[in-house]
């Protein structure tokens, strides 16, 4: 079940007390019990959204807002369907809305390209293998050599650009872009043949 | 549109091309406008980068994630609960238990209705909490609590010698500002060049014109229109820079603030971190090294790309007095054999100071096998005779090795650009280094669209570039110069000015990359002019520039725009 294993993935013990019995909880004054309920989906929505935005902070405060909202419609919430859909559902429309509030895209703009790379993402990811591609992605991960994990934090984590890299690495701007192209194919694949396992 | 079995496996359908484009695109090339059209034309080219783009931002946030549970990150489900109960306190909404539905219903479509911004819901819980479980930020607010109740109380003080004036470069004789001179609270102005004033606090301004500047306090600023860059000691964080659109606050770090003539404003961070926000009623948002964000006027706020090398960084200080320098004039053409080869050929002697106590003829390197080519021909010039080189074979070459790494200097010529220059003419009136990368120094007439207007001064380092504005193919005759400042971190973006016709040039297409010239490797060349440094076999139609020199001077500093507007009218150099 993927959702025990974001759980694992984000270092938080599963629990064993159901959804129901934690959102009744919450309910019932007890705030606490709903930092479980954000523990649970967590992965599940930072993913939703993470995928489908450039600016991580953006997605990352849509995340937030995201189980606020839950939190305060939680009288509404139909206890027949899975909380993890719905709080995702939230977080979705809050995006469209996010996107929505954005300037409209000319055409030819550099914008563009990036509304069509987020169509494309928006309808190849669901619910299903969002949260299997991230666990998928850490087990990738997890066999890099040492020197590719240093690459990718460099660029991914510290927010090195192509061309520190190069001047860091004493390599040509080329090889570096090819380099670090490779590298995300690799991962590419690497995904893919393990989402077999995760979905 | 439904995914094809092609989706799985796009790549294998990928040209080299296509697979290139998109490799550029994810390294922060811009190549939008071409993958555009290829994603247009091949779903497979979408599909593809699609995916990457996907991996790309799942996998940020992997690390990020894994920086929660290592480093002392605002744990996600923490700062959640923080919010929750913040609002609870507030009483925005005082606990789900017993709660009317209704009520809620009312207060939650009102928060995701996009009319009624979200944000202002959450500014309230944004800030609190953000005090309850960061205690930096809780610092940062309180210091600017603490600016603010300065500011008032400053009305209360004559409001004098807030900051002095360090530097300047490339103003005008009219400006007011002089180095050294005393900045009291109240505006100030620049119509052209650059400015750098240190406030009595120890932050650093840099100003660039057209700029207009409200000072009104040693931490408050108040930017109504240009570019400053403003770098901030410890000891004042909580600076304030206030523009019509925007308010940044300093947490310890150097930021740039750019104002256009609407009002609308940007602030890129350049290390460390600033919080910002378009108005008192929203929230901070937090910004840290190479994030940028735009602001207009209407409130409206989004993240950008970082552009440090949109601002200048740094300024010169002053010129040494006593400046090193090579003039050659092409006045006259002697025989004189060359050290390495030890044959009689034509030469023009350099005079001047001399680099080291030592002069450098420039001797013609043209082959003597073309027939009726010839040698370099000498023309009318702007002083005595100039040189003309035919594009084909010309080109002179002294035992001058370059001033080397990041030192300072200036290069000044007259030239003469024909109106029908073809691309492949235009590189090498002057040059020397190594071709390897940000490691050779060549000034050209720009051919490439992509840097900047064509024709225009550009300033090559292999890789990296700055280029002006003025179209110099007209077949007249144009003073240019090309001054780098030296320094800890000479970015070519940062440290060079280009004049021509002696007025400082607006430069596009600036790269962001250290000068480092490199002179004494084995595949370095000495000073040249006329010739590609570049040139190689495969670079065989671009290997020498057609057009005529004269006057060329070379200095070890960095020279001031009066400097180079005598050499221009007198062609003297004297302090």
């Amino acid at each position: 079940m993927t959702a025990v294993k974001a759980n694992v993935q984000a270092g938080i013990q599963a629990d064993s007390v159901d959804d129901i019995n934690l959102i009744n909880r919450v309910r019932n004054g007890e705030i606490n019990a709903y930092s479980h309920l954000v523990k649970r989906y967590e992965c599940s929505v930072r993913a939703a959204l993470r995928v489908r935005l450039h600016d991580t902070s953006e997605a990352e405060d849509l995340a937030q807002e995201s189980f606020i909202l839950a939190y305060n419609k939680l009288n509404e919430f139909d206890e027949s369907r899975p909380f993890g859909a719905w709080v995702r559902g939230i977080a979705i429309n809050l995006l469209k809305n996010h996107i929505r509030k954005l300037k409209p895209v000319t055409i030819g703009s550099d914008t563009e390209l990036e509304l069509m790379i987020n169509q494309h993402i928006d309808t190849h990811y669901t619910a299903d293998n969002e949260v299997a591609s991230v666990n998928a992605l850490q087990d990738c991960m997890s066999k890099l050599t040492d020197k590719v994990k240093q690459l990718i934090l460099e660029h991914y984590g510290e927010g090195f650009s192509i061309a520190e890299m190069t001047r860091k690495h004493g390599v040509r701007h080329s090889a570096m872009t090819m380099r670090m192209f490779r590298i995300r194919q690799k991962l590419r694949e690497c995904i893919e043949n393990n989402l077999k396992e995760y979905s | 549109m439904s995914a094809s079995d092609q989706d799985n496996n796009p790549q294998a359908s990928l040209s080299k091309e296509q697979q290139r484009l998109i490799a550029d695109y994810l390294a922060g090339k811009n190549v939008d406008a071409q993958l555009t059209q290829a994603c247009k034309h091949n779903p497979h080219v979408k599909a593809e980068l699609a995916k990457l783009v996907a991996n790309d931002r799942l996998i940020r946030l992997q690390i990020d994630s894994a920086e929660q549970i290592t480093k002392q990150r605002a744990d996600f489900s923490a700062s959640v609960m923080d919010k929750i109960i913040a609002q609870n306190n507030l009483g925005q909404v005082h606990s789900i238990k017993g709660k009317p539905a209704e009520q809620n219903t009312q207060k939650t479509t009102q928060a995701i209705n996009p009319d009624n911004k979200l944000v202002k819901l959450n500014a309230h819980s944004k800030k609190q909490s953000r005090k309850w479980f960061n205690s930096f930020n809780a610092l940062a607010a309180s210091v600017a609590i603490f600016v603010v109740g300065f500011f008032i109380t400053s009305f209360l003080f004559v409001q004098n010698n807030l900051a002095v004036v360090t530097k300047v470069a490339a103003v005008s004789a009219v400006n007011n500002l002089v180095v050294g001179q005393s900045i009291n609270r109240g505006k100030i102005s620049l119509d052209v060049g650059y400015s750098e004033i240190k406030m009595g606090n120890g932050v650093i301004l840099l100003l660039e014109a057209p700029i207009r500047l409200d000072i009104r306090s040693q931490d408050l600023v108040i930017l109504e229109k240009g570019k400053l860059v403003a770098k901030v000691p410890p000891q004042a964080i909580g600076f304030r820079v206030d523009t019509p659109s925007s308010e940044i606050i300093d947490l310890g770090t150097e930021f740039a603030v750019d104002v256009n003539d609407k009002g609308d404003s940007q602030v890129h961070v350049l290390d460390g971190e600033v919080k910002a926000r378009s108005s008192k009623l929203q929230a901070y948002k937090m910004l840290r090294k190479n994030q940028a964000l735009s602001f207009s006027l209407d409130e409206k706020i989004e993240f950008i790309k970082s552009s440090p090398n949109l601002f200048m960084r740094a300024l010169p200080g002053k010129s040494v007095a006593n400046s090193d320098y090579l003039h050659w004039s092409f006045d006259s053409k002697q025989f004189y054999s060359q050290q390495s080869d030890n044959k009689q050929t034509g030469a023009f002697l350099s005079n001047g100071k001399g680099i080291s106590g030592k002069q450098y003829p420039a001797y013609d390197k043209t082959p003597e096998t073309t027939a009726g080519q010839g040698e370099i021909t000498q023309t009318a010039g702007v002083f005595g005779q100039a040189i003309a080189f035919n594009g084909i074979n010309n080109w002179l070459e002294t035992d001058f090795p370059g001033i080397a790494g990041d030192a300072p200097r200036t290069v000044s010529f007259w030239v003469k650009v024909p109106k029908n220059i073809a691309k492949h003419e235009v590189f090498g009136i002057v040059s020397w280094g190594t071709q390897e990368f940000y490691s050779a120094w060549q000034i050209s007439p720009n051919p490439f669209a992509q840097n900047g207007p064509l024709g225009a001064l550009r300033i090559g380092t292999y890789n990296a570039q700055v280029v002006g504005t003025k179209d110099l193919r007209d077949g007249q005759w144009h003073h240019v110069a090309v001054v780098l400042y030296g320094g800890e971190s000479s970015d070519i973006s940062t440290h060079v000015l280009m004049y021509v016709d002696g007025e400082l040039e607006k430069t596009h297409g600036k790269s962001f990359a250290k000068v480092d010239t490199k002179i004494t490797q084995k595949n370095s060349r000495p000073l040249a002019l006329g010739r590609n440094i570049g040139y190689e076999a495969e670079h065989e139609r671009n290997k020498y520039f057609r057009g005529s020199v004269d006057e060329l001077y070379v200095f070890d500093t960095a020279l001031e725009q009066q400097q180079i507007k005598q050499l221009m009218q007198s062609n003297k150099f004297s302090f």
